[in-house]
């Protein structure tokens, strides 16, 4: 229960801020919300397509979270004169955003086959392995 | 009869001269020829036993006992030049051939000792061996397993001089379980029959309990003493010279102090008992019956309380008992069971299932003695603990008198040879158990040529009579089979114990020293147990010659056809017959000297209690005379004409006949009290194996995996959302966890 109570004191405490300026907590409540849309996408929706969709909606918002913690920590890095501190984390998004897309090469060569062969996208048909 | 004498004197001394008998050393380093060539008859009986032709396995198996039997003649001869004047010096041959077992100050040794006590067990062993193996050639001629026969004779020889002649108690265990090993693959000889098969399994069985006994006692010896060595090793300097020099020095921290004890590095048990007694002697005198004595070894220290009675008490602090008395209980213990002593006697009349010779050799002849001979071994133990010699002498006279009243009734003739072999074996342990180990052997040596002797006999018989055992289908032998007649004559004189047969040297001598000990103690208790064997001698010389005259007067009650047959038998089973008779005659009077002359110091043995009162003498022979003279006259009157048979009927109307032909009950009484164990044991594998083990444990996994895996099945919906989902679960579940 200590994680929700300081969850929304977190959420609570980001809407003082001023508008304008680089906010962690923004960017962090941003990612968490694409994050859980991702998830839901990933857990409720039945059609292939949507399902990887919200799979790459989840990357993003992980790819938001690193951009931001990066950003957040080239801001303390400054202060303690370290010039290369703050890039592992965009960098990191910038691997994710290429391994991202490889992915969904190859997932939607997969889906476009399964498609062929089935005539379906429906996940609830996919259950060969079971039956 | 001189001249005669002078012959056989001057024979001696060519002997004595051709043959390397004055070489000591030479013998002393060739002792283990004794045990090898037994050991070499068994290996090419047992190997290559199916292809030699019955003549060839039988002269293999004759004459490897026959060398072993000269060569242990040789040692023996040698070992009579005495050694040295001093009379505490030990003349013996021991020869260490190597280690067995070598951990730090523990040392099994593998040696053999030759002294005045393992020459007359050796001589017994080989030379009665021998004979039987000569006689088994004729006895065994027409059965298929002659060759195994003689292969497990072999062995059992081997075993037994390795029981004889191990210088250790380890060895002697050895040659204890072999002997054992041997006795079961005997009794069960003709396996095919189960009876057989049974009756060998219930000599194992019988004798393993002993044997648990017996461990446990060697266990103990070796946490008092640190050794199972008899004496020191002839390597270590000094060793086997025990002197009271040696031994009374004076403490090392308290140079007043006399009454330490120094034992020599590598002691041996007896040099450990010899220092005890010799410290006992010194302090005889002493008011003090609390006095300490320390025992400074180079090993460990133990302190031994000395008291009054010079038994040590009070071991290490922690033992509150009696140390040496509960070792040597548990040491009796083991002698029962291989002795046949109560509770343990069961197995030997069972053990007659066995062919004949077996029964000569093994169950009356030498391994049935073989505790008398490890308690002799380690006699001076014993004679330090009163309470456990007097236990041995109570177990032994009831043993006496109590197999003497089942044999009273038994109809086989083997089985009457049994329950007396159990008798005479009770005998020997009330010898032992007065104090008198000497004479404990002298019976063993003379039972062994009477009870060979009358084994064989009735083997003789049994061969004339086709197989049959029951005595009420016998009669009137004696006129065909007149060396049987003859010679198992002899040998019923001496069972009985009339003068001058070897029987009543030893038997005789026995009785005696137990009234002696009533003369001098004047304790009831020794008046009851003279009671009981002289009760059990006057029913030893009644069985006997109730077996002499219904197996070899009055008529023939056999069938038509079993009487055609009726023959005497070959000279290969004659001879040895003669000769045990022979030495059944003149056995005791040649040799009873060497057991009885010297009371204190006879074959090396030094007695515990040894009476040369001429009044007890004189009473315990007019008593003994009358009863064996009665018990003899008895029998052969009521059973001679041939009238009187006994009939299994009376024992209906008759309580004590039933009792003694239904051999008391106990084997009735020890099955219901196995059986309970069997139950409570039957009830443990239902609990432990079949509930527990085979339940729980193995079906258990088994039901429960099926149970667990059914309700898992649920999940493995085969939608891919749900999988995703499950992962993201995880994922979450972690990182709760993770986070603080």
């Amino acid at each position: 229960m200590d994680f929700i109570v300081a969850m929304q004191e977190f959420i609570l405490a980001a809407n003082t801020d001023a508008p304008g300026v680089f906010n962690l907590r923004n960017c962090l409540i941003l990612g968490g919300i694409l994050f859980s849309i991702g998830a839901w996408g990933v857990i409720a929706r039945r059609n292939i397509l949507i399902v990887l969709i919200s799979l790459e909606l989840m990357l993003n918002a992980v790819n938001l979270v690193l951009a931001s913690f990066a950003r957040a920590h080239a801001n303390l890095a400054h202060q303690n004169l370290n010039p290369s501190a703050g890039q592992t984390g965009q960098i990191f998004a910038l691997f994710i955003i290429a391994v991202a897309a490889a992915e969904a090469a190859v997932g939607l060569a997969i889906v476009i086959t399964y498609f062929r062969n089935r005539e379906t996208v429906d996940t609830r048909d996919m259950n060969l392995m079971k039956q | 009869m001189i001249a005669a004498l002078t012959f056989s004197e001057h024979i001696a001394d060519f002997l004595y001269a051709a043959l390397p008998l004055k070489d000591r050393g030479f013998l002393e380093q060739t002792l283990f020829l004794i045990p090898l060539f037994p050991f070499m008859g068994f290996l090419l009986n047992g190997l290559f036993g199916s292809r030699l032709d019955k003549k060839a396995s039988g002269w293999i198996g004759v004459s490897a006992a026959l060398v072993s039997f000269i060569w242990a003649l040789f040692c023996v001869i040698a070992l009579q030049v005495p050694l040295a004047a001093d009379p505490d010096v030990r003349n013996a041959l021991h020869s260490v051939y190597g280690n067995w077992l070598s951990n730090g100050d523990v040392n099994f040794s593998f040696g053999l000792y030759l002294d005045q006590l393992s020459a007359v067990m050796i001589l017994i062993v080989t030379g009665i061996g021998m004979l039987i193996h000569i006689y088994s050639m004729g006895y065994m001629s027409h059965d298929p397993g002659f060759s195994r026969f003689f292969a497990y004779l072999n062995l059992f020889l081997f075993s037994m001089i390795l029981l004889v002649l191990g210088d250790n108690l380890i060895l002697l265990f050895v040659g204890w379980e072999g002997v054992g090993l041997c006795s079961y693959l005997l009794i069960g000889f003709w396996y095919e029959e189960g009876k057989n098969a049974a009756a060998g399994m219930k000599a194992f069985v019988v004798n393993r309990i002993g044997d648990l006994g017996f461990l446990l006692g060697i266990f103990m010896l070796f946490a008092l003493f640190g050794t199972v060595n008899f004496v020191a090793r002839p390597s270590d300097k000094g060793a086997g010279r025990i002197t009271k020099q040696t031994f009374l020095t004076t403490s090392p921290t308290d140079p007043e102090r006399k009454d330490y004890v120094h034992v020599p590095k590598n002691a041996g048990l007896l040099d450990y008992t010899e220092g005890l007694r010799l410290l006992a002697e010194t302090h005889k005198d002493a008011k003090d019956d609390k006095k300490k004595v320390g025992y400074r070894t180079d090993k460990a220290v133990s302190n031994l309380d000395l008291s009054k009675t010079s038994a040590a008490k009070s071991w290490a602090g922690w033992f509150l008992v009696d140390a040496i008395t509960v070792t040597c209980l548990l040491l009796f213990v083991g002698a029962c069971g291989k002795s046949a002593q109560i509770p343990l006697y069961v197995w030997l009349p069972d053990a007659m299932a066995g062919p004949t010779p077996v029964s000569a050799l093994i169950h009356a002849a030498t391994m049935v003695t073989s505790g008398i001979y490890m308690i002799c071994r380690l006699h001076s133990i014993f004679a330090l603990s009163e309470p456990a010699l007097t236990a041995i002498a109570v177990v032994g006279a009831s043993t006496a008198l109590f197999s003497a009243l089942i044999g009273l009734t038994q109809l086989d003739i083997k089985k009457v040879l049994a329950y007396s072999t159990v008798s005479q074996l009770g005998y020997m342990f009330v010898g032992l158990g007065v104090g008198a180990f000497s004479l404990g052997i002298f019976h063993v040596m003379t039972h062994a040529f009477f009870k060979a002797l009358l084994f064989l006999g009735a083997g003789s018989v049994i061969h004339a009579m086709s197989g049959e055992q029951d005595m009420r289908l016998m009669g009137g032998l004696r006129k065909k089979l007149p060396i049987t007649f003859a010679t198992m004559l002899i040998g019923s004189f001496a069972l009985a114990g009339i003068y001058p047969f070897a029987g009543w040297w030893s038997k005789d001598e026995i009785l005696m020293q137990v009234f002696a000990k009533y003369h001098e103690t004047h304790q009831t208790l020794w008046l009851v147990l003279y009671a009981m064997t002289v009760l059990g001698a006057f029913c030893t010389a009644f069985y006997t010659f109730r077996l002499i005259g219904l197996t070899f007067f009055g008529e023939n009650r056999a069938s038509d056809e079993v009487k055609a047959h009726i023959h005497e038998s070959p000279g290969s089973m004659t001879i040895p017959l003669m000769v045990l008779a022979g030495l059944s005659l003149f056995g005791g009077m040649l040799w009873h000297h060497e057991f009885t002359d010297n009371a204190q110091l006879s074959l090396g043995i030094r007695n515990a209690f040894f009476s040369t009162d001429h009044h007890a003498h004189v009473i315990n022979l007019a008593v003994t005379s009358i009863v064996a003279v009665g018990g003899v006259v008895l029998g052969f009157m009521l059973y001679s004409s041939g009238k009187r048979i006994p009939d299994p009927e009376k024992a209906r109307t008759n309580f004590l006949y039933r009792l003694s032909l239904n051999k008391f009950y106990v084997d009735e009484t020890y099955g219901v009290l196995v059986s309970i164990f069997i139950i409570a044991a039957e009830i443990l594998h239902w609990a432990v194996d079949v509930l527990l083990i085979d339940g729980l444990f193995v079906l258990g996994t088994g039901y429960g995996t099926a149970l667990v895996s059914k309700g898992l099945r649920r999940i493995q919906t085969g939608l891919l959302n749900w999988y995703a989902g499950g992962i993201l679960a995880g994922a979450l579940l972690v990182l709760f966890y993770l986070l603080p």
